[in-house]
């Protein structure tokens, strides 16, 4: 009689074999998502019988249902892991494995019952949970048909998180032959895309000079598309923000399709022999090893170096090869569990060596030529350009993508010659050392070099990104002739990103504050942010340069990602609105506003000043002369290898400030840093000014040390009134 | 039938099973000896499927065995280490082999169980080693297959129980189309039950035949002779396996039927000649030893 045995018979079968297990996960489920979601609600409820708070804790439900915060997010990362061990183990077991696979039963057929009734034991549970959770939500009367379907996505995000993690132990359990080593196997299973490219951007970081991260390349997001563990997270993460993108879904579907196709190949092939082995098929561990040792070593070096804070990247290569060298020997270990077989495999040890030292060394002396790459002409369809000054004199909407404010806007056709030569002139630097990961450090000459980011967007459609240090006057030149395009001017400046209808707020800041409040109506501030854009389309990039700012502007705006308790959207300011001397159209309509701008501190306002010296400056006598001219009055304190002169003398501070004036650095940075400043306390109360500029014949100037561009010492509240 | 066609299996290193062919005919019980690692249980495991032969076919009526659910369903195999489903008792087990074998015995099966004094709700986890031997032997019994593979499953049995097993096979064999196949080291107890046997030795399978005919075909030889020459010309004329003097006394093992063997014997004119039949562990140890085993390397 021929046997048919139903694979619905078996999965019921393995369920109760597994019963443990599915009352592990209905009390851990239960205990996390419905008690804890009451638990929740429960310490809300004083906010619950608010109208716009329950909109707000709705819209926390979700998270509550699929682990974007809280335990639920480990609980649902570890049990698809316990239960694709408990479903599989038994083929990391002789006895196990000849009971099954003696059976009149096709190994497909075990496979897909142990298979779903791991399914099962992990879905049921959770999906009642969270239905239980949500009927919870609609008691509570947060449910509103909106909130019913970002529930119910975030619960389909927690079912397809835990259904890839399952996936990637699944196949884990295949390529090994116990239990222990299937655990380890899950975990190269998960992270494996991840830590291949996160080692390839290290690298990039460590030995290129023109690397910069800004941009995301492919195999980056190729990685985080393909590697489970990034799955899981952005699954959670986005079906919790009901932001679940269609190729996230295609992405999981792909790695899942490849995972059980995997799985199942293996499970048909499985040697019966292979219980108790490290792997079941020999032939593999050497080549299992060569691949998972390289990268792991390279990654515990180049961890090792960041946490020992080595900046040295001369350590990097005789840490990764000690390290390959022992993760070989651990290797051999888990292969055969004996210390006397460490050296068994020594050839792929020996590759494995090899190997790892060849890739430092591709990186190490750039072999691929990376950083001396230029694309030819005809391949470049735009490039684009961002000082590093960009960053700290341009301040952008939240609405602006990261990877334009940050990385800089494609120049207009016309101007991509221009910026090749300044990418020439970049590769000429480094050729000569001068690069531009060395902008930060004391060494580098920002007199006479500027960093700049540029990206070349390429007929293949590929962007490729370099950061070089080229000469300051032939970036200028080069901003010059880029600012004489009214479409660049738009782009760049953050003004022309606002959407005026979401300006709540405009304040005015200026040399030093005086409250001077004027009530504007929508029609007011609307010409005022008018004239602002016709003074920056029309301002010379002379004065963006080298010119102070008289005043800067700041907008509020929305905050398009946070909320209040009330679910209001939280207010952001956008600073860094300068406005210069050149901008008449704007100071003259702040002028009928009833706001004037001073150019000059009132020594009569000021209260006291601080003068702080470094002590080179100290002991140089820098500042003699002016240290000389001041009166008894002034104290002279050293603290922390600083010079502090302190003075209430209103001659003193006249005198002071007769040879001080803003200080700015421009939008091209040019201004070199000095560690001394000075402080100043008004007489109205407000604390701090600083950011002066020693003028004429106290050499070298007294600058801030502390930012780039003016800090101004108090704000006007503008325009408070909208409509 | 199942059939063996030229199969081979290497794990690693070890080739485990080496070009074996071979027959197990219906209706009689087939044992399986050989000396330790010569490959019985992987035999047997290729036989009921568990294994993949690296070359060569498994048939067991004419079909293959290996991922044949519909030949399968023919073939219970008893490994020599039973396992049971977690915290089963022996209930559990009987629904789960009828669940998977329709031709399982329930009633035999409850009926053997009262027999063999089990208690059928006992986990049987908590059984000793011989009680979880005899639920596995009645579980494979009730399965109602056409073949019954026993990897030394007879072991660990005492022997009323051993005994009343094989009353059993013998029961099973008149009663339906039923072969069991018993692998062990314990000769004297297959040469009480099996009908044919099958010797293994490193892979290789030495012979299989018909126990009578093996029997048979194979005999110790004992004489004394008084002159050499004729002693010398007896051992040129005769088959020999073994061949040992104690003093003047010369023991042969010798390949062929007794009666033919010691005609030739007598026809030299011995002081003394006695023919007499081999156990078969006295086969075992002379064909083993003729392939190259010879016990006497464990003692040097």
């Amino acid at each position: 009689m021929t046997s048919k045995i139903s694979c619905a018979r078996l999965i019921l079968e393995d369920i109760r074999k597994r019963s443990w297990l599915t009352a592990l996960s209905s009390v851990i489920f239960f205990l996390i998502i419905p008690v804890n979601t009451m638990l929740y609600l429960s310490s809300r409820s004083e906010e619950l019988v608010r109208s716009s708070s329950r909109s707000s804790i709705a819209e926390s439900l979700p998270g509550l249902l699929n682990g974007d915060n809280g335990y639920l997010f480990i609980i649902l990362a570890l049990l698809p892991i316990l239960s694709a061990m408990t479903g599989f183990s038994y083929i990391h077991s002789r006895e196990k494995m000849d009971f099954y696979h003696a059976l009149p039963v096709r190994r497909e057929k075990w496979f897909s019952s142990a298979y779903l009734a791991g399914l099962i034991i992990l879905l049921v549970p959770y999906l009642i949970c969270t239905s239980l959770a949500a009927a919870i939500g609609a008691a509570s009367d947060i449910m509103s048909p909106e909130a019913a379907a970002n529930c119910t996505l975030a619960a389909a995000g927690g079912i397809l998180a835990m259904f890839v993690i399952y996936n990637s132990c699944v196949l884990a359990v295949m390529l090994t032959g116990r239990t222990a080593t299937a655990l380890l196997a899950s975990l190269a299973v998960m992270v494996y895309p991840l830590l291949i490219v996160s080692n390839f951007t290290s690298l990039q970081a460590t030995f290129f000079k023109t690397y910069s991260s800004g941009i995301v390349s492919f195999p980056e997001k190729l990685a985080l598309h393909i590697s489970p563990v990034s799955l899981f997270d952005a699954l959670i993460s986005d079906s919790a923000g009901g932001t679940l993108g269609a190729l996230l879904l295609i992405s999981t579907a792909l790695v899942s399709v490849l995972l059980i196709t995997g799985a199942v190949l293996l499970y048909r092939m499985y040697p019966s022999e292979a219980a108790g082995n490290t792997l079941p098929f020999p032939l593999a561990a050497p080549i299992a090893k060569v691949l998972i040792c390289i990268p792991t070593a390279i990654f515990i070096a180049s961890m090792t170096q960041e946490l020992t804070l080595t900046s040295e990247t001369l350590w990097l290569l005789p840490l990764s090869l000690f390290f390959a060298v022992l993760l070989c020997a651990v290797t051999e270990f888990i292969y055969h569990n004996d210390m006397k077989m460490l050296l068994k495999g020594w050839r792929s040890s020996l590759i494995t060596i090899g190997g790892t030292a060849l890739i430092l060394c591709i990186f190490q002396f750039d072999l691929t030529g990376y950083d001396t790459y230029m694309p030819e002409r005809g391949e470049i369809e735009a490039i684009s350009f961002h000082p590093d000054s960009f960053s700290q004199y341009f301040s952008y909407p939240e609405t602006v993508p990261y990877y334009t404010s940050e990385l800089g806007y494609f120049v207009p056709a016309e101007y991509t010659d221009l910026l090749y030569e300044l990418a020439e002139n970049g590769i000429d630097n480094l050729k000569n050392g001068i690069n531009a990961q060395d902008s930060y450090s004391d060494d580098f000459d920002s007199s006479r070099y500027a960093a700049v980011l540029l990206q070349y967007k390429l007929s293949g459609g590929n962007t490729v990104m370099r950061r070089y240090a080229v000469n300051i006057d032939k970036a200028e030149n080069a901003l010059r002739e880029l600012l004489q395009s009214e479409d660049y001017r738009r782009d760049i400046f953050p003004i022309f990103h606002v959407d005026r209808s979401d300006v709540s707020d405009i304040y005015l800041t200026n040399l030093y504050g005086q409250e001077e409040a004027a009530d504007l109506d929508k029609a007011q501030y609307n010409a005022l942010l008018d004239a602002y854009e016709k003074d920056v389309l029309s301002v010379s990039a002379d004065t963006l340069i080298d010119g102070t700012p008289v005043g800067e502007l700041t907008l509020y705006l929305p905050d398009p990602y946070q909320a209040d308790t009330a679910g209001e959207p939280m207010t952001i300011s956008l600073p860094m609105l300068y406005i210069y001397s050149d901008y008449t159209n704007t100071l003259n309509l702040l002028e009928d506003y009833g706001c004037t701008l001073r150019s000059e501190i009132d020594p009569q306002e000021v209260e006291s000043i601080t003068f702080t010296l470094s002590s080179d400056s100290w002991q140089n006598g820098d500042y003699g002369e002016l240290v000389s001219s001041l009166s008894d009055n002034a104290t002279v304190t050293t603290y922390n290898e600083e010079t502090r002169i302190e003075t209430s003398d209103p001659e003193d501070i006249s005198l002071i400030l007769e040879y001080t004036e803003p200080y700015s650095a421009g939008i091209m940075g040019n201004t070199s840093f000095s560690s001394n400043y000075v402080d100043i306390w008004y007489r109205n109360g407000n604390t701090l000014g600083y950011a002066t500029q020693a003028a004429g014949e106290f050499p070298p100037p007294v600058v801030s040390y502390m930012c780039v561009n003016p800090v101004f010492i108090d704000s006007v509240h503008l325009l408070l009134n909208r409509a | 039938m199942i059939e063996l066609k030229d199969i081979d299996k290497t794990f690693s290193d070890i080739h485990a099973i080496d070009h074996i062919s071979g027959t197990i005919h219906n209706g009689m019980i087939f044992g399986l000896i050989g000396s330790n690692g010569a490959g019985k249980s992987t035999l047997m495991r290729m036989i009921s499927g568990i294994v993949k032969p690296d070359s060569g076919e498994i048939l067991s009526d004419g079909k293959t065995v290996y991922e044949n659910p519909e030949i399968k369903s023919q073939i219970c195999f008893l490994a020599d280490s039973p396992y049971f489903l977690p915290n089963a008792d022996i209930l559990r087990m009987r629904d789960y082999y009828a669940m998977i074998y329709p031709t399982f015995d329930r009633k035999r099966f409850d009926s053997l169980v009262r027999r063999f004094g089990l208690d059928s709700k006992r986990r049987i986890s908590t059984l000793s080693k011989g009680m979880k031997k005899q639920v596995n032997i009645l579980l494979g019994l009730c399965s109602g297959t056409k073949y019954l593979l026993c990897d030394e499953t007879f072991d660990g049995l005492d022997p009323l129980v051993r005994q009343a097993v094989k009353s059993l096979f013998a029961a099973e064999i008149i009663n339906r189309d039923f072969t069991p196949v018993i692998s062990s080291h314990n000769l004297r107890e297959l040469e009480d039950i099996c009908d044919s046997i099958g010797l293994l030795h490193r892979g290789k399978l030495l012979l299989t035949k018909d126990l009578d005919q093996i029997k048979r075909n194979i005999c110790k030889l004992q004489c004394v002779f008084r002159n050499s020459c004729r002693e010398q010309k007896l051992i040129r004329s005769l088959h020999i396996l073994k061949l040992e003097r104690t003093g003047s006394l010369l023991t042969l093992t010798v390949r062929g039927e007794r009666s033919e063997v010691l005609q030739l014997a007598q026809a030299e004119a011995p002081l003394f000649v006695e023919a007499l039949p081999l156990t078969l562990e006295e086969i075992f140890i002379s064909e083993t030893e003729a392939a190259g085993y010879d016990i006497k390397d464990f003692l040097c």
